[in-house]
C-alpha cells in the first residue's frame, strides 16, 4: 500500500475490504467508484460553501471597512472643518498633504488644489521662505516650534496675527512623514491686550487726574480754614487791642486813692467782665491757632509737683464751694521734675479739674498721677475721675468736637472750646487724651503723655517780682528817654501814663515816619513800636532806624497784638531787641523795661525787707494770718468768696484792713488777681472750732 | 472495575456475547442507539435480559461511536461493573425549553449528597435549552462535582429524541447519574477547533437560545446568504456555520452554539443553547485539519494521573455540526482521539446535538461543536 494514500482513500479501500495491489471486482469496484463519488460532492459542496463564504464575507468586511473609514473620516472632517485655526500637513520637502478648510480660505484654494503644492504656488517667495524656514526649524528641533506671524487671507484679504505652532509627525516606525502646522487669530486676543493696557493707562490718567483734583481741593480748603483761622486771629488782635485799653485804663483808674468804693466797684465789674471777655477770645484765638498749625510746644525743665498741687489747691477751692471732695492721688513714682509745657500742661489740668467740678453735683473728683505701667517709653498718666452725670456713649466723641457742650444746664457758661484745646494740647505735645464714662456714675478723662524725667537741678526758679507797685525809678540812674510809636490813641496814651507814671521821658510817635524823624532830633534810649500802623509799620521802621546813625544803639521794644509766636522771630529778624504782647500786664511792660535798659525801680508800698510780701507769702503763713481775725470776719469773708460777688468780696477784704493793714493788702492783691481760691484754702486750712 | 462493551449492528447483531455476569446494583449500562428505535429494538431487548439490576443511562444519536469506527443504525454499549463506587440514577421529563433550569436544578438536588464525585447527564436533544439545564445542575450540584454529558440526537432530521429511562426508549427526558464515593476517577476534555468567519455582529434580538436578529438584521437571511442553494438543507446546513459567542470572561474564551431548529414565518434560528441579547459572535467555519486536531487535543487533556491503572472507559461526545463537515472524514477524529488514549482503554461514544463540559473557569456550559471527553475508571 502507498504509503503516501490520502488517509480517505485508505480509510475507503479499507472500509470496502480491498488492497491498494489487488484489484478490485466488479461490485466492490463499483462501491468504491460510488464512495469516491459522495466525496468528490462533498469536497465541491463544501468549496461551494467555502468560497462563498469567503466572497460574502470578504464583501460584509469591504462594506464594513468601508462604513467605518467614511464614519471616521466623516468625524475627522468634521472636527476639522468646526476648527477655527488653520490646520495643514506638508511633507518634509514642504509639498502639502492635507489642509482644512479655514486653511483653504487662506490659500484661496480647495484641498484638491493644494494638495501636491508647496508655499511657492501661493504666496511671495519672501513669505514661502519664511515658512519653510519655520517647518525645517520644527523637523531639526524634533518638536513643536511656535511664533507669531502676520498673515493675510487670500479669499477676501482679512489681515491678522496668528500664532502657529510647527510640530514634525513621525509614522509607527519612526519615519518622519512632515511637519503639522496649526495657526490660531490671536488678533482679537492682542487688540484686548492692548485694549487692556490703553484703559489700565487711561485709569492711571484719571487717577493721577482725580488725584490733582483732590489735592486742589485740599489745598482749597485747607486755604480757607487757614484764612478761616487768620481771619479769627486777626479778628481776635483786633478785639484785644481795645480790650487792652479797657483792663488798663481801668486798672489804671482802680490805683485812683480818691476813688468812692462804688466806683471802685463799678471798676472792677469792668475790669472782671474784659478779663472774662479776654479768657473767651484767648480760646478762641487758641483754637484759632491750633487749627492754623501754629502752635508750637515748649519743651523746658519743670516742676510737675508744684503744677500739680497749684491746681489742685485752685480747683479744691472750687469743688469745696460745691460740697464737693477732691483728692489727689499721686503714685511713688509720680514723675516730679520733667521737661515739658509747663503753660500748656497747667491749662490742660485746669480745664479737666475744672470742668469735672462744674460738672459734677455731689460725689467728688480724683486725680491720680503717676506713670503708666509696662511701658517701654515712659508716659505720664494723667487720671481725672468724678461722679458727675457721665457722658453717653454717642457724644463720647463729640466732646471733643469744638463749640459742642452737653447738658440741658444752660447756666454752665464757656465757649465750648475747653476739651477741644484740652485734647488738642495733649496731642501736640504727642499724648492723647481719652475718655470713658457711663452715664449717671461719671467720668474718666485719661491723659497719657510721653515725658522725659529731670533732676530738680534743672528746674528754672521762677523770678520772685518785686513785690509792691512801681512807685518811680530807683535814685541815681540815667536819664532815659522813651519813645511810644503807637497809631491808636487809647494805647499812646496807656504806655505814655505808664512812662511818666515812674518819671521817664516820653514823646509819641503816630507811625513810622515820625518815628524816624524823632529817633534823628531827640534819640530816645529805648522804642516801645507798634507792629501794625498805617503808613510804615513797626517792622519797616524798625529796620530803617537801624540804618541811621546811631540807630544799632537804641532798644526797640514790640508791642504786638499779634497772637502768632512765629512772628516773635520775625520782629528780631526786624531787628527788634524785644517784643511785649498786647494786652500787656503794666508789670511786664516795667520788666521790660528792666530786662532791656537796666532800669531800677522803687516801689510805693514796698515792704520793709523783713516785712512779707503777699507775693512771697506762703500759703502757711497766709493761712495763720487769716487765723488770727475774728472768726465774724473769717465768715463774712468766706461767704462772699463763695458768692463769687466781687463786691461782697471786696466789702469783706476791706473789713480786715481795720484789723491787719498788711493781710487787708494782701488779700486785695489776691482778689484782683481773683484767687479767690488761695484766700478760701488758706481760710479753710486752719478752721476754728465752731 | 470491571468493563465491557459492545456493538449492536441492526445488520448482523452483537459483535460478542453479552457477560451478565457484570449486571449489579453498582453496574452502569452507558448505551448510544439509533434514533429510529425500532431497528435496535431488537439489541435493547438482549441488553434488558442481560442486565436487568444494573443502572441504565443512554440516548439516541447522530451516529454511534465504538472504538475507531462509527456506525449508524447500531448501539454501542458499555457495562461497567464497579467495586466501590455506589450509583444513583435520576430523570425527569421535560417538554418545555423554558423550563431547563428547574429540571437541572432537580436533578441535583435529587443526586447530591456529600459523597457526589460526578454526575453525567443525558438530556432530550431538541425540548431543552442545553444552557439552562447546565445553569440550573451547576448551580445545585456542591462545588468540585464533576459534571458532563450531551444531548441526544436524531441524525440530521432534528425531529425526534429518546432518553432511555426505565431501559426504555422515552422521548422529552433528561437523566442524571450520580456516581458516589472516592474510588470512581473521572477526566474531562473538549475542544471544538473551528475558525471564526467575517466580523463580529451584534445580536440586536434574542430571546433565550432563539435568535432573531444580528446587527438589525434577520438572522435567518444571513444564513441563508451564506449558504446560498444548500440553505434548503437547512437547519442541518446550519450546522456549516456554528455561532461563536464571546464570553464575558476572556479566560472562557468563545462559546460555539448551533443550530436546531429555524422558522420561517419569523425568520428566527433556534439554537442548542442561549444566545445573549447584546452579546457578540461571529459566524465559524470548519477547517478539516483543524477538527481533527480539536479532538486530539481534547483526548490530550484527559488527565489519568489519579491510580487510573485499570479498566478505562471514555465516552465520547462530539457535534453532528462536526459530523457534517468532516463527512467522510469523520473517523479520522475518532482515530485522533483513540491514539491519544492509554492503550487498553476503550472508547464509546455518540454525535450530538449538544455537549456538556467545564469551561476553563470551571462552569459548567452546553457547548456545540466540540469533540467532548470524558473518562471513567475506579482506583
Amino acid at each position: 500500500m502507498n504509503t503516501d494514500m490520502h488517509t480517505l482513500l485508505a480509510r475507503q479501500l479499507r472500509k470496502l475490504g480491498l488492497d491498494a495491489q489487488q484489484p478490485p471486482d466488479a461490485a466492490t469496484w463499483a462501491k468504491l467508484l460510488d464512495v469516491i463519488g459522495q466525496h468528490y460532492q462533498t469536497a465541491d459542496q463544501d468549496r461551494y460553501t467555502l468560497e462563498r463564504a469567503l466572497a460574502i464575507s470578504s464583501d460584509e468586511m469591504q462594506a464594513l471597512y468601508q462604513r467605518q473609514k467614511s464614519s471616521y473620516e466623516a468625524r475627522l472632517r468634521a472636527v476639522f472643518g468646526t476648527i477655527q485655526d488653520l490646520i495643514w500637513l506638508k511633507d518634509p520637502a514642504g509639498v502639502y498633504l492635507a489642509c482644512n478648510p479655514m486653511f483653504e480660505r487662506f490659500f484661496g484654494a480647495g484641498e484638491t488644489d493644494i494638495i501636491g503644492k508647496t508655499d511657492y504656488d501661493f504666496v511671495s517667495k519672501e513669505l514661502a521662505d519664511f515658512f519653510r524656514e519655520h517647518d525645517r526649524l520644527a523637523m531639526n528641533k524634533g518638536g513643536a516650534s511656535v511664533n507669531e506671524e502676520w498673515l493675510t487671507f487670500a479669499d477676501n484679504g482679512y489681515r491678522g496675527l496668528f500664532e502657529t505652532v510647527k510640530t514634525p509627525m513621525w509614522d509607527d516606525a519612526g519615519n518622519l512623514i512632515g511637519v503639522l502646522g496649526i495657526a490660531r487669530d490671536i488678533s482679537a486676543r492682542k487688540r484686548a491686550d492692548e485694549e487692556l493696557v490703553r484703559y489700565k493707562d487711561h485709569l492711571e490718567e484719571e487717577v493721577q487726574q482725580r488725584t490733582a483734583d483732590l489735592v486742589l481741593a485740599r489745598n482749597a480748603a485747607e486755604t480757607a480754614n487757614k484764612a478761616k483761622s487768620v481771619f479769627l486771629a486777626n479778628m481776635s488782635h483786633e478785639l484785644r487791642t481795645p480790650l487792652n485799653a479797657i483792663l488798663g485804663f481801668s486798672n489804671m483808674l482802680r490805683k485812683d486813692p480818691q476813688l468812692s468804693r462804688e466806683q471802685r466797684a463799678n471798676l472792677d465789674i469792668i475790669n472782671r467782665s474784659g478779663s472774662y471777655l479776654l479768657t473767651l477770645i484767648n480760646d478762641v484765638l487758641e483754637v484759632a491757632k491750633i487749627e492754623a498749625g501754629r502752635v508750637q510746644v515748649e519743651n523746658a525743665a519743670m516742676n510737675l509737683g508744684a503744677l500739680v498741687r497749684d491746681v489742685t489747691d485752685m480747683m479744691r477751692i472750687r469743688a469745696q464751694e460745691k460740697g464737693l471732695q477732691l483728692l489727689l492721688e499721686q503714685s511713688a513714682d509720680f514723675p516730679r521734675y520733667i521737661k515739658g509745657d509747663e503753660a500748656r500742661l497747667r491749662q490742660v489740668l485746669i480745664n479737666l479739674i475744672g470742668n469735672a467740678v462744674k460738672f459734677t453735683r455731689q460725689g467728688g473728683v480724683t486725680v491720680r498721677i503717676g506713670l503708666k505701667p509696662h511701658d517701654v517709653r515712659q508716659h505720664l498718666l494723667i487720671e481725672i475721675e468724678d461722679s458727675g452725670p457721665g457722658i453717653r456713649a454717642e457724644d463720647q466723641q463729640r466732646v471733643f468736637e469744638p463749640f459742642v457742650q452737653l447738658g440741658e444746664d444752660a447756666s454752665q457758661k464757656g465757649t465750648g472750646l475747653g476739651l477741644t484745646i484740652t485734647r488738642q494740647f495733649v496731642q501736640l505735645m504727642g499724648g492723647t487724651l481719652g475718655l470713658t464714662s457711663t452715664p449717671g456714675t461719671g467720668s474718666i478723662f485719661r491723659v497719657e503723655l510721653p515725658v522725659e524725667q529731670v533732676e530738680s537741678t534743672d528746674v528754672a526758679r521762677p523770678e520772685i517780682a518785686g513785690g509792691g507797685d512801681i512807685a518811680g525809678l530807683a535814685p541815681g540812674q540815667p536819664e532815659f528817654r522813651i519813645l511810644v510809636v503807637e497809631d491808636q490813641v487809647e494805647n499812646q496814651l496807656l504806655l505814655t501814663r505808664l512812662m511818666k507814671n515812674i518819671g521817664l521821658p516820653v514823646k509819641v510817635a503816630e507811625n513810622g515816619e515820625q518815628a524816624l524823624e524823632l529817633f534823628g532830633s531827640w534819640r530816645p534810649h529805648l522804642i516801645w513800636m507798634d507792629r501794625r500802623m498805617p503808613a510804615m509799620d513797626g517792622m519797616e521802621a524798625t529796620r530803617r532806624i537801624r540804618e541811621l546813625p546811631g540807630g544799632r544803639d537804641v532798644k526797640i521794644v514790640a508791642v504786638t497784638a499779634s497772637a502768632f509766636t512765629e512772628q516773635r522771630d520775625e520782629m528780631l529778624h526786624a531787628g527788634m531787641d524785644d517784643f511785649v504782647r498786647k494786652p500787656y500786664r503794666f508789670n511786664e511792660i516795667y520788666e521790660c523795661l528792666a530786662r532791656q535798659l537796666g532800669v531800677k525801680y522803687i516801689y510805693t508800698d514796698a515792704p520793709a525787707k523783713d516785712a512779707v510780701s503777699d507775693a512771697m507769702l506762703t500759703p502757711e503763713r497766709l493761712a495763720e494770718m487769716l487765723a488770727a481775725l475774728p472768726e465774724q470776719m473769717r465768715r463774712t469773708l468766706h461767704d462772699a468768696l463763695e458768692s463769687l460777688q466781687s463786691e461782697r468780696i471786696d466789702n469783706a477784704i476791706d473789713q480786715v484792713a481795720a484789723y491787719d493793714e498788711e493781710l487787708h493788702k494782701t488779700l486785695s492783691r489776691l482778689a484782683d488777681n481773683f484767687d479767690y481760691p488761695a484766700i478760701l484754702t488758706a481760710l479753710q486750712t486752719h478752721q476754728p472750732e465752731t | 472495575m470491571k468493563l465491557s462493551t459492545y456493538r449492536y449492528l441492526s445488520s448482523r447483531g452483537w459483535d460478542q456475547p453479552l457477560n451478565p455476569s457484570l449486571d449489579s446494583v453498582n453496574t452502569l449500562l452507558i448505551c448510544f442507539g439509533a434514533s429510529d428505535a425500532d431497528c435496535i429494538a431488537t439489541g435493547l431487548a438482549d441488553l434488558r435480559g442481560a442486565f436487568p439490576r444494573s443502572i441504565w443511562t443512554g440516548c439516541s444519536t447522530a451516529g454511534e461511536i465504538y472504538g475507531r469506527s462509527l456506525e449508524d443504525h447500531s448501539i454501542s454499549v458499555a457495562v461497567l461493573k464497579f467495586s466501590h463506587t455506589k450509583l444513583r440514577v435520576a430523570s425527569c421529563e421535560i417538554t418545555d425549553p423554558g423550563t431547563s433550569l428547574q429540571a437541572g436544578e432537580f436533578l441535583a438536588n435529587t443526586l447530591a449528597a456529600p459523597d457526589l464525585s460526578g454526575v453525567f447527564v443525558l438530556s432530550d436533544g431538541l425540548s431543552v435549552n442545553g444552557s439552562e439545564l447546565a445553569r440550573g445542575l451547576s448551580q445545585k450540584l456542591p462545588p468540585g462535582v464533576r459534571l458532563s454529558g450531551g444531548l441526544a440526537a436524531d441524525g440530521d432530521r432534528f425531529k425526534n429524541t429518546w432518553l432511555l429511562v426505565n431501559r426504555t426508549p422515552a422521548s422529552h427526558q433528561v437523566v442524571a447519574v450520580g456516581l458516589y464515593g472516592d474510588h470512581v476517577g473521572i477526566a474531562q476534555g473538549s475542544r471544538g477547533g473551528w475558525d471564526v468567519l467575517g466580523p463580529e455582529r451584534e445580536v440586536t434580538r434574542a430571546e433565550g437560545n432563539v435568535l432573531y436578529a444580528l446587527d438589525g438584521q434577520p438572522a435567518l437571511a444571513l444564513y441563508k446568504k451564506y449558504l446560498g442553494e444548500r440553505a434548503a438543507g437547512l437547519p442541518a446546513t446550519g450546522l456549516l456555520f456554528p455561532l461563536a459567542i464571546r464570553n464575558v470572561h476572556t479566560e472562557d474564551g468563545l462559546t460555539v452554539r448551533t443550530i436546531l431548529a429555524v422558522n420561517e414565518a419569523d425568520s428566527s434560528i433556534t439554537f442548542a443553547g442561549d444566545i445573549p441579547q447584546g452579546g457578540y459572535v461571529r459566524l465559524m467555519h470548519a477547517n478539516l485539519e483543524r477538527l481533527i486536531d480539536g479532538a486530539a487535543t481534547a483526548a490530550s487533556q484527559l488527565s489519568f494521573t489519579d491510580g487510573a491503572t485499570g479498566p478505562l472507559l471514555t465516552v465520547a461526545i462530539s457535534c453532528v455540526g462536526r459530523r457534517l463537515v468532516l463527512s467522510q472524514r469523520t473517523e479520522e477524529e475518532i482515530d485522533a482521539v483513540v491514539d491519544e488514549l492509554p492503550p487498553g482503554s476503550q472508547l464509546i461514544g455518540y454525535y450530538s446535538y449538544g455537549e456538556l463540559a467545564p469551561l476553563a473557569s470551571g462552569r459548567c456550559e452546553l457547548h456545540n461543536q466540540t469533540m467532548t471527553l470524558t473518562s471513567f475508571w475506579e482506583k
